[in-house]
This record gives C-alpha cells, structure tokens and sequence, in this order.
C-alpha cells in the first residue's frame, strides 16, 4: 500500500497484543450480546422504533470499535449515547407529558376509558349460583336469592334463557359459598367447568324486565343488575341510567355533568390520556390552586439560591484567604478538617441537622437551653435553610478559591502595594476580578445547583412550615422543584404529572436563561481582563 | 472438538425441548394465579395458599404495588394483589381494578364498615382481609390503672409529672392528620359527612373542629401544656420517647404491636379509646382494612374466573382468614374468624368498633396534606393566628381539590 508516510503520522498505532486484542473482542461481544438481547426483549413487548435504534446501536459500536479510524469518536460515543439516554430523552418525554393530562384518572386510552366505564352496574339483588344441566341437557342456573342491604334470603329459583322462575322446593345450601346444591334431576357443574362456560362467553344473562338482568358474575354468583351509564358514540356522551343527567366530554380527557344525588357538576371518576394543548401552563397561572403560590415560591427559590451562592462564596473565599497566608501553621491539617462538610454525603448531613435543629429534644435547642423553633417558625426556617447549605457548600468554594488564590501571580500584588494600596483595595481591586474570573462560571453552575436543591429543602423542611392563610400546597420553604413535586403528588387527585412537567419545563426555561445570560457576562469579564 | 460441541448442543436443545413438553404437562391441570403483597405479608398469604387446591397460586412480594401497576408489562403482571382500602378510588379511576361481586351471604360475615371500606362508585374492589385502628397506649406506671374517659382527666392524672420534669411530654403522637383523626372526631370535625348507611359523602367537615371559641381555647390550652409533641421530627422520631418512659400516653396502632409486647416486659401497658374532649362528641380513630383486589391484568391472562373463585370461595372465608391471621398477626376481618394471636394486637380492637373507614376517594392526598398542616398550624405556639383560619383554609383547599 502507499500510505506508508501517513501512517508515520498516525498519533494512535498502539501495537496490539494477542491478550489485548482478546479483551477487546470479549468486551466488545458481551456489550453487543446484551445489546442485542435488550433489543431483543423491547421487540417483543412492541416497542418496536427503540428496539431498531438499539440494533442500529448495535451496527454502530461494532463499526467503531474495530475501524482504525474515527479514534475520537471511540471515547466520546458512550458518553454521547448516555447523555442521549438520560439527558436527552426524559427532556423530550417531559416536553411531550406537559401537553397531556397524564395524571391519577388518565392513564387509560378512550377505547379502554369507555369499556370500563360502561362496565359500571348498578346492582340490586345478589344471588350465589350452581349451574347445572337439567334433564334435557340444557345449562340451567341454579339460584338463591338475597337482599343485597338485609343479606335477607329471598327464597330459591331456577333460571333458563328466557326466565327466572321460583324453584318449586327450598335448595340445601353448600356451607362455605352458599351456592345451591343441585336437587334430583339436575346435574351439578364443577367450577371449573362453570368458569369455562363464563370465559367461552356462553353465560347468558336472563331479562327481569325494567332494564334489569341477571348476570353471572362468577362461577358461584351473579346478580340482578342495570348497566350505569349509555354510551352515545355519535355524541361521545354518557348518559346515567338512574337520572337521565347526560355527562359531555370536557375535551380534558373527562366526562362531565350534573350528579344524580347533589345536582352539582362531578366527573365519571374514570377518564383516559389525551393531549389538552396548554392547559397545563394556563392553569399554572390563571388557576388560584397554583398561581396564588407561584410568585412568593418564585421569588423564594431566587432568594434561596443567591443567598446560597453568595454565602457559600463570601464563606470559602474567606477561609481560602486566611489559608493562603504562609505564616499560620498546620495549614494542611485546618485544610483537610475543612472538607469534611464536602465529603459527608449531604443526604446524611441534612439529616442530622434535621435533627439537631429539632425545637423540641434537638441538640441546640437542648444544650443551650433555647426554646427556638428553628425549622417551624416559616422565618427562621428559611434562616435555618440557607445556614445549613452555607455549612454544606462552603468546602467547594474554600476549594476552588484556594486554587483560584494560587494561581494569582503574586507579582501583581506586589505591584499594587507598591502603587500604594492598602490590602483591602488590593484585595478588591486585584485579587477580587482575578477570583471572579476563574470562578464566575462555577458560580453560576452553584446557582443553576441551588435553583433545583430538591434534595435540601425536602430532606430538612419538606418545604414546610406550612402557611396558613395559603389556598395552596406550598409551605413557607419550598423552592420551584419541591413545589413541582408535591403538586405532582400530594396537591389534588393522586398523581399529576402533566402539571408537574409543565412547571418543571418553566423551572428549565428559567435556569437556561439565567445560565446563558451570566455566562455572556462572564466571557465579557474574561475580555475585560 | 467441534463435533462433541455440537453434540453437547443438541444435548442440551433435547433436554429444553423435553422440560418444556413436561412443564405444562404438569401444571395445565390447575390455572395458575400471580399475587403481590406486600413484604410482611408474604408468609401469611404462602401458607394459605399452598392449601389452596384448584389453582397453582404464586406469592410474589411487591412494594408500592398501586403505582407499579401502571409500568408493568402484562406478563409479569398480577391477577390478585394486596393493599390498603384507601387505594380504591384511586384504582378504580386508573382502571387498574376489576370488581369482585361477593355473594350477599358472605359479605354478611364482615362488619359492614370493611365492605364499605372497599366500595367506590357503587362497586366493590376488594374482599377485606384484616382490619387495624390506632389507640392510645397507656403507661401505667406514670397515668395509673384506669382509662381517661375525658381529655381533662388525661391531663389532671400526670400533669405533676410533667411539672416536676418526671416526663417531657403527655401524648406522643405521630405528625399527621391520620394520628390526630381522634382529636379531629373529638372537637366534632371529620374529614367528609357520612350517610345514614356510613357512605361518604363529599361535603367536608373539617372546619367544624373549631367551629367555636371554646374549641379554639381547647386548642390553645393544648399548645400551652405540651399536650403533644412538636412536630417538626418524622413518624419515626417519635417512638422515642415513650419507650424511655418519658411520655406517658403513646398513639400508634397494631404494626407497633411487637414493640409494645417487648416495652410491656418493663413496663406495665394498658390499650385505651379515645378520651371524649368535647361533650357530646365521640373522639374515634379511623379503620384501616387491607385486603385482595383482582387486578384488570386477570383479564388478559383470562384469568378472571379463576381469580373469582379464589376470592370468593376461599380468601373470603373465616377459615381461610383465621390462618392467614394467625402468621400474620393481624386481626382478620371475618366476623367468624376470631382475633390475632398477638395479646397487643387483639388489644388495639378496643377503638374499632367505633371507627370510621378512612375514606377512599383518589382525592386523598391533598385531604392528609391539608388536615395535617392545619394541625401542624394550629399547634405552633408561636403562631398569632387563629387556629380556625388554618382549619378554615384546610376545609376551602378541600373543596377545591374535590372539585
């Protein structure tokens, strides 16, 4: 070949071993077997486009990995493909959610929606059944009525296809389900067999007049019973069978109109998935349930997050500054003491300030014989909020300032003590915008962090105290995210993830844009400087 | 070598091919039923099954049951699962749930409140399997032998104690609305108006536990005695302190049963109601009932029937029931099938009868959200305002929410 000289020039021609070559393979097969065997197993349960991507996935791997060329892309695809899976993907899905009800009560499709709703009876006596072939062969039931209120025995009877007709004899009853045994001349089906009857569809039901019928329910019972609601397809409304009130659909997935007994305006409790547009970010502002709380958990969760920033800031620059002067001793020792706070896992340090904040058997309070309710009082829960993440954060600011601080040419300082600074216009003017350039972005990234602290806020406050004049779920501390999750979960009817996508869509669009505009003003302090 | 491969992998097709012949052999006989429970009632609910003859039925232990279900692939789906009553309006709406029809004569074997307990919309969801209420544990070496009957009692018996410092607080309570149900029920409130028939209804009566000065002055004497805890801390927090012999009255119910039996070895226990706090009316917990619900996946696995029978002609059954509360330790819910063979356990029965079902609708969550912060409101303080806008305000979220 005449690419000799070019190969001169390749930068990645490691020589390969057999071993090496061997473990490549390996790997390279076991990733493409589980692949596969993930595809595999998406295809089967019908999801069909991921299982192909998947495949393709597949194609893709094994192209690269054993291609000499498109080096780079062999160390950036599995971090291309997992952002593409967990970063890519859920936005996607979130974005879609946030236009739909899905929510507790819109998990079914229309079709499904309607069967079940139109499986809804009204049931008024009960009956525990034997079937049985009579004489002739023919499937008769067996029956023993009951009141379904009283549980009053209403006597025995005998049913066919065309009636229910009183059983000239009282049945003996069987002792645990009460299901008649079969007099002389009838022969007794097994439940299995019964079950088979019912399952195949050849059960019938037998007409008591007035909208009512008999129907078997399961093997040893059935009822008398009238179907609750009509369904009119052309209309797409239902109608109740007791009242005649017609419910209409609303267009949000639901059918709607005026209850039989209160007269007021209620929902068949089922309703299915469909798209409903921008209901979901209307309600965020025009319905009181959710806007009334909106700005003052808004403008708490900018609080929040620059105060934490700023505290945990001014913090760590101050500690990193008092470590940076060479003539206090054991430097290393306070420096390593000082991460402690970092390197616990803040689930476990939230927790324990959960407790010893405890107004009532809390460490403080007990020790110093204070009677403070830190975490109930909605002012001082929020002090007690932003002191914790100030004890949580202030390590990573120490550390990233104590890098920053020795990366700062000393020469420059010098220079502006000989101009004649003192050390605090040394400190504003020189150190300051040099610190600030090197950590401006990490700012900003602490910022987007605090704006989206779940897990602080829930595991100290739970977002509480609550308030009292609030018509809303928001307590005193809870930020955007944390307001997001309870009214995804414990602010109306079970589970609402439409709403909950909506507003955590605004919460992205918020950060995105805060994230852009501080980055622009941090590339012009690097111009500047 | 290539050869002997081969073999080794016809070997191994035969053998599949022949256990695959015999598996089904084996078992079409007998339908097969999948049922999740939950982690603690796993052994209960294999020991009654395995006696269970005309189906293979197979345990499976699943937490959060109700949530799965709207993730989970039809073949690994249940045809039964086990969980809480107050799951009903929330299954129904979701569809998840097929009803169970129970013959007129077996429901009369359970208290009427265990059946409405798992009715929604006219329809019954579930068969009951064992029923729990909360109760006031009493220490009787700090409040003495006998049962309050009144809240003024309660206080009078150890309020020295709590004076001189012998115990830090007089109940110990847990910090929500479920817990507090007894002081809600007590000041007259609840969370819905209840039918003649115990059906709820869906006009809300929270608001109705301070419906007056007096009631707002109860409140206020309770935040200046330290009747209950503060209630900053989790439910867990609070097991602490009665068991160090600190507080002398302790709510909790029947899942605590094993601990008290253990504190009852040092200290002399006792299970009490509710002491009456208004005249007039009744300070009673809600019931819990856990039982089956025939999951809509029965149906795709045509499976229906077969999951039909199994409920109504064995779950339901005192017989049945008796064993399944017997490894349990639970009260069964079959009037005929006796009570739990933990001492405890049977002892928290003394505020059942009186109990009402904790309502079912799907709606729940922001009705134990509400109630408890109004409670949590009422109960600081430091707060100025008036306990009755905080229930006012609970009673108005309420109806919106419903709505």
């Amino acid at each position: 070949m005449s690419d000799k000289p070019e190969k001169e020039v390749k930068f990645y021609n490691p020589k390969k071993s057999a071993g090496a070559l061997l473990i490549k393979y390996s790997l390279l097969g076991m990733v493409s077997a589980l692949l596969g065997f993930a595809a595999f197993l998406m295809f089967n349960v019908g999801l069909v486009v991921p299982a192909v991507i998947t495949a393709l996935l597949i194609l893709a791997v094994n192209f690269l990995y054993l291609t000499e060329k498109l080096i780079p892309m062999k160390y950036l695809l599995p971090g291309l493909v997992t952002m593409l899976i967990f970063g890519v993907l859920p936005i996607i899905y979130s974005v879609y959610i946030a236009f739909t009800n899905y929510s507790t009560g819109h998990y079914l499709n229309k079709e499904d929606a309607i069967s079940e709703i139109q499986e809804t009876y009204t049931d008024f006596d009960s009956f525990t059944m034997q079937m049985a072939t009579d004489s002739n062969g023919e499937l008769v039931y067996l029956l023993e009525r009951y009141d379904s209120e009283t549980f009053e025995d209403l006597g025995s009877f005998i049913g066919t296809k065309d009636s229910l007709t009183e059983a000239p004899k009282q049945f003996k009853l069987d002792s645990v389900t009460y299901a008649p045994i079969p007099p002389a001349g009838y022969t007794g089906l097994s439940k299995k067999d019964a079950s088979g009857i019912i399952d195949k569809g050849d059960a019938y039901s037998i007409d008591l007049g007035g909208g009512r019928q008999y129907v078997v329910d399961s093997s040893v019972s059935g009822f008398e019973r009238a179907s609750k609601w009509f369904y009119d397809s052309k209309k797409d409304t239902f109608t109740n069978t007791e009242c005649g009130n017609v419910y209409k659909n609303n267009g949000y997935g639901s059918w709607t109109g005026k209850d039989c007994e209160t007269g007021k305006n209620a929902a068949i409790p089922t309703g299915y998935l469909t798209n409903v547009g921008m209901k979901n970010f209307l309600d965020i502002f025009q319905n009181p349930r959710y806007s009334e709380a909106m700005p003052r958990v808004f403008v708490w969760t900018v609080v929040y997050a620059f105060s934490s920033v700023f505290l945990t800031f001014a913090v760590g620059v101050g500690v990193a500054l008092l470590f940076n002067t060479p003539v206090m001793r054991f430097r290393k020792v306070y420096r390593s003491l000082l991460i402690i706070p970092y390197a616990i896992p803040g689930f476990l340090s939230i927790l324990i300030w959960r407790g010893l904040l405890n107004s009532e058997w809390g460490t403080i309070n007990t020790v110093t014989g204070l009677d403070i309710s830190w975490l109930t009082d909605p002012n001082l829960a929020k002090m007690s909020i932003l002191m914790v993440n100030t004890w949580l954060g202030f390590p990573y600011m120490f550390l990233v300032a104590t890098g920053a601080l020795q990366a700062i040419p000393s020469e420059l300082k010098e220079a502006a003590s000989v101009d004649g600074a003192n050390r605090f216009q040394v400190f504003r003017n020189v150190t300051l915008p040099l610190l600030m350039v090197a950590t401006g972005p990490l700012l900003v990234g602490s910022f987007s962090f605090n704006f989206n602290n779940f897990n602080q806020i829930y595991l100290l406050t739970e977002g509480g105290p609550s308030l009292q004049n609030s018509n809303s779920a928001a307590g005193a501390t809870d930020i955007l995210i944390s307001y997001t999750y309870k009214l995804a979960f414990a602010s109306g009817r079970g589970n609402n993830y439409g709403l909950s996508a909506a507003v955590s869509i605004i919460i992205f669009m918020i950060i995105g844009g805060i994230s852009f505009w501080s980055f622009k003003r941090s590339k012009a302090l690097e111009n500047m400087s | 070598m290539r050869l002997q491969g081969k073999m080794l992998a016809a070997g191994v097709a035969c053998a599949m091919a022949a256990a695959a012949l015999l598996v089904p052999s084996a078992t079409a006989a007998k339908p097969r039923l999948v049922i999740w429970v939950d982690a603690t009632k796993v052994d209960a609910m294999e020991a009654i099954a395995k006696d269970y003859k005309a189906a293979n039925v197979e345990v499976v232990s699943m937490e959060d049951a109700r949530n799965v279900l709207q993730t989970v692939q039809a073949a690994d789906a249940p045809d039964i699962f086990e969980g809480a009553h107050d799951w009903t309006g929330e299954l129904v709406s979701n569809g998840s749930v097929k009803a169970i029809s129970l013959p007129a004569p077996v429901v009369a074997q359970f208290p009427s409140k265990d059946i409405a307990a798992f009715k929604y919309d006219g329809k019954l969801l579930g068969v009951p399997m064992l029923h729990e209420s909360i109760a006031l544990v009493m220490n009787q070496d700090i409040a003495g032998k006998k049962c309050p009957t009144t809240l003024e009692n309660l206080v009078d018996g150890v309020s020295a104690k709590l004076d001189n410092g012998k115990i830090n607080t007089i109940i110990q309570v847990g910090p929500d609305a479920y817990h507090f149900f007894p002081m809600l029920s007590g000041l007259g409130g609840a969370f819905f108006k209840q039918k003649a028939n115990g059906e709820y209804t869906t006009k809300t009566l929270v608001d109705k536990a301070v419906d007056s000065a007096k009631k707002v002055n109860i409140l206020r004497g309770w935040q200046a005695t330290g009747l209950f805890q503060h209630y900053a801390g989790s439910y867990d927090a609070t097991t602490g302190p009665f068991a160090k012999g600190k507080a002398a009255y302790y709510i909790t119910g029947p899942w605590n049963s094993n601990a008290i039996r253990d504190l009852s070895a040092k200290k002399d226990i006792k299970l009490c109601k509710f002491p009456t706090i208004v005249a007039g009316e009744k300070s009673i917990p809600f019931s819990g009932v856990r039982g089956l619900y025939i999951s809509k996946f029965a149906v795709n696995h045509d499976r229906l029937q077969a999951a039909k029978d199994f409920l109504i002609s064995y779950i339901a059954s005192s017989a049945t029931q008796k064993k399944y509360c017997k490894v349990n330790g639970c009260n069964p819910s079959n009037k005929n099938a006796g009570v739990s063979p933990n001492p405890f356990t049977a002892q928290f029965l003394v505020t059942y009868p009186d109990a009402v079902p904790m309502p079912n609708i799907p709606e729940m969550a922001a009705i134990w959200g509400n109630v408890g912060d109004a409670w949590s409101a009422s109960l600081r303080e430091e707060d100025p305002s008036s306990p009755k806008t905080a229930f006012e305000n609970a009673a108005q979220n309420i109806k919106d929410a419903i709505n």
